[in-house]
């Protein structure tokens, strides 16, 4: 009985070729310990042998859950020959699991599908020359018409054990190193793996420490510094040559595909290591600079309709509910609350617009894709990967699938580290808090967005380091690999169905959370603990508990109980910050002349906007992203921690930026928060520049002790 | 109390009881995230399968 395993990429049409070859011979079941489904069946026309289905991966790396099942099944079960269904329309990127599958020591059979498509594409592929160079038996196939299926089935019952095919030959000094390494395996490797125990012991990767007898760091650390990069990378890098080498050999395309396509060139400028990052910062400030700059057509906009709001709509509703009769209590929560705090924030709808225009904008021509892929290069250097980048880019829009899009990343604890810092980025619900502190404070200076945006980029960095110093975060991070799409022109009719989405979304969460909102703040402001209507805010409910509560907020420069309320009711929806001061300033108002951005500079000075900003961008998200949080941490404990985090991290990066920035801006200094942000930035800096912090501290109770 | 002031109550009301609604609609089947359009950036590969998961497991709750 011969056993074939069945290898491929997702969507090399392997599954058409297994249910081609077995027919209804099929049973499914799941591969052991994971829900992957594992099918088997027998070859029609081949009673003596049976296919297994191996899960679609691109390669033999251990990060998923698919390749640790592959290679757990070629390197224990030996299966007799591996049947490589590669896409011959894809043939590079096909050819980079094929050469990890030829270190296995298992005979491969190689199933070149989808050869309609390569064809139609003008691709001619030489598969003998390809059989050549690889060492093995190259069938060419189109599974979706049946085409090549018997061919296969004769080159598999022909193949023998001793047909192995060829090593892909890395550069001189890799090799070099390899032979060492190989040198020092245990004898007890077996002969046909032990090429793929010597890579993979270059790679280090984490399954290697069970072939080696002796230590070879000193050699891969040589390696590395000589080549700049992980020892992973360099096979990555090397066999990717390879590869290449053996495509132009055999593959000859159209003569427009052998020159560069425009998606190729704009990359080689986009994704490059000088200007990837400045690229991507100035088209970030370019973004925020047409939403938010005094002038722009996303500032004319907002200040339209916020005027038409606070200076014609709403004083029509109260002169008319006046007219018909209303008045009292019911005239103050439709006037003073709900119209005031709803309007305040409905107010920033144009913004909103135009960046979530320019945000779709760039996703659909493809942008943001390289973006992670440019982050990638930074973020390795704090030791998060840049997968981590994509639910960060998520989380612009909302915080919650931010937070669920951690999902993708393997590595337990770079997920768990992304899933706690997603919320640091500026999410649809703060761009209101930005917009308005902007408008309001700083004549709506781009910078402010643009700051918020990087800030939340540098939290995480930062962050990363942090946490990484913690024993339940500790370790390298995931290699990233992405497949780019070409760009492309976006259609005018997704860009605009996303944007008009997004919209909906904002003016929904206006209409419900921040409608609620509003109602309980009118109330709280407008009334005393005795429920008797308040003569003036500052005798309200809502004013003794942000008294109460506003010590904490003074080192941050906003220890006014306005702000400190507002900044509290942010956690049951990030709007609701806006909607709360538009509320208590439909109320204040009344007693200091002007419109909700008059009133604002007149409780908070620019430094403490800046204390207000900072703290409200980083501390705990809304209860909803919160909720997102304990379902991906896995429990409370897990989510107090990270909450705790949050709201510690925001308070003293605040802290520190009101302090000593005032300090820098000759704002009058109070030397007990000086002497506060002092001790915080010290703190700060030794948990960023310590090997580890926490091993010492606990050293030093355990000495006092 | 005015009729007008009766009827201006009642539409408050019901204003107020229709958002309350929507947001516990929307906590119990997981829409939080309306504005989540499903990104490009190959995490759901635009299918909103973030929404759709936190969805699928609120409903299994």
């Amino acid at each position: 009985m011969k056993t074939i395993s069945l290898a491929g990429n997702p969507n090399s049409g392997k599954t058409t070729v297994f249910n081609k070859l077995t027919g209804s011979s099929q049973r499914v079941g799941n591969w052991p310990g994971v829900t992957i489904d594992r099918k088997e069946g027998r070859i029609k026309g081949l009673d003596s042998a049976t296919l297994v289905d191996l899960p679609g991966i691109y390669s033999l790396s251990p990060y998923s859950p698919e390749e640790v099942v592959s290679r757990d099944y070629l390197l224990k079960e030996r299966p007799d020959v591996i049947l490589n269904v590669v896409d011959g329309s894809n043939l590079e990127r096909n050819l980079y699991l094929t050469v990890q599958l030829m270190e296995v020591g298992i005979p491969v059979v190689i199933a070149l599908n989808m050869m309609d498509i390569a064809r139609a594409k003008g691709f001619e592929i030489d598969s003998d020359a390809l059989g050549n160079a690889l060492g093995c038996k190259v069938i060419e196939a189109t599974a979706a018409k049946g085409e090549g299926m018997e061919e296969i089935k004769k080159a598999i019952s022909e193949v023998s054990s001793s047909d192995l095919p060829k090593n892909v030959t890395f550069g001189k000094d890799v090799e070099d190193v390899l032979e060492i390494i190989t040198s020092k395996l245990k004898p007890t490797v077996p002969r046909d793996i032990r090429r793929w125990a010597a890579v993979k012991v270059f790679e280090k990767d984490a399954s290697a420490s069970d072939y080696i007898s002796e230590d070879v760091s000193a050699e891969i650390e040589a390696i590395e510094q000589a080549h700049d990069d992980i020892s992973e990378a360099i096979i990555i890098d090397q066999r990717y040559n390879a590869i290449c080498d053996i495509v132009s050999r055999v593959l000859v395309m159209p003569s427009s595909g052998r020159k560069k396509t425009l998606s190729d060139k704009v990359d080689d400028i986009v994704t490059g290591r000088i200007l990837g990052f400045p690229i991507f910062f100035g088209i970030m400030a370019l973004v925020y600079t047409i939403a938010m700059l005094e002038g722009s057509p996303g500032w004319y906009a907002t200040d339209w309709l916020n005027t038409y709001i606070g200076d014609e709509f709403i004083p029509m509703v109260a002169d008319w509910l006046a007219e018909i009769g209303v008045e009292g209590m019911l005239f103050g929560l439709i006037v003073d609350g709900i119209l005031s705090g709803v309007g305040a924030v409905l107010g920033f709808l144009p913004q909103m617009l135009v960046m979530f225009l320019l945000l779709v904008l760039l996703e659909e021509v493809g942008y943001m894709s390289r973006v992670a892929f440019v982050m990638d290069r930074i973020f390795r250097k704090f030791g998060l990967s840049g997968k981590s980048f994509i639910p960060l880019l998520v989380g612009t829009g909302c915080g919650v699938p931010g937070v669920m899009a951690s999902r993708t990343i393997e590595n337990e604890r770079d997920r768990r580290i992304t899933a706690m810092t997603t919320t640091f980025m500026p999410c649809a619900a703060k761009l209101p808090i930005v917009a308005l502190i902007a408008g309001a404070i700083f004549n709506g200076n781009p910078l402010v967005a643009l700051g918020c945006y990087f800030g939340g980029i540098l939290a995480v960095l930062i962050s990363g380091v942090i946490l990484k110093k913690f024993k339940r975060f500790a370790g390298e991070p995931t290699p990233f690999i992405m497949e780019l799409p070409p760009y492309h022109a976006p259609s005018v009719v997704s860009v605009g169905l996303a944007t008009l989405q997004r919209g909906w979304g904002f003016v929904k969460k206006a209409f419900t959370i921040v409608l609620l909102a509003t109602v309980l703040i009118w109330f709280l402001s407008s009334y005393t603990w005795t429920f008797q209507e308040a003569e003036i805010i500052d005798d309200s409910i809502l004013a003794s508990i942000g008294n109460a509560i506003c010590g904490i907020f003074a080192p941050l420069g906003f220890g006014n109980w306005e702000l400190s309320v507002a900044t509290i009711t942010g956690l049951m929806a990030k709007e609701d910050l806006v909607g709360t001061l538009g509320t208590i300033a439909g109320i204040e108002i009344e007693e200091a002349e002007g419109d909700l951005w008059l009133w604002l500079a007149t409780i908070v000075t620019p430094i403490g906007a800046v204390g207000l900003l900072a703290f409200n961008m980083l501390c705990a998200p809304c209860f909803a992203a919160i909720g997102a949080m304990h379902r991906e941490l896995g429990g409370w404990k897990a989510t107090a921690f990270a909450v705790g985090y949050q709201c510690v991290f925001a308070y003293v990066c605040s802290l520190i930026l009101v302090q000593f920035g005032g300090l820098l801006f000759g704002y009058d200094v109070n030397i007990g928060y000086m002497v506060m942000a002092i001790v915080a930035a010290v703190v700060l800096a030794y948990f960023i520049i310590a090997k580890d912090p926490i091993g010492n501290i606990k050293a030093l109770a355990g000495k006092e002790a | 109390m005015s009729v007008s002031t009766i009827v201006v109550g009642v539409v408050v009301v019901a204003i107020i009881a229709a958002a309350a609604f929507v947001v516990i609609r929307d906590h119990r089947s997981g829409n939080h995230c309306a504005s989540c359009r499903g990104c490009s950036m190959g995490s759901c590969g635009g299918k909103r399968s973030c929404c759709q998961d936190f969805d699928d497991e609120e409903k299994k709750d």
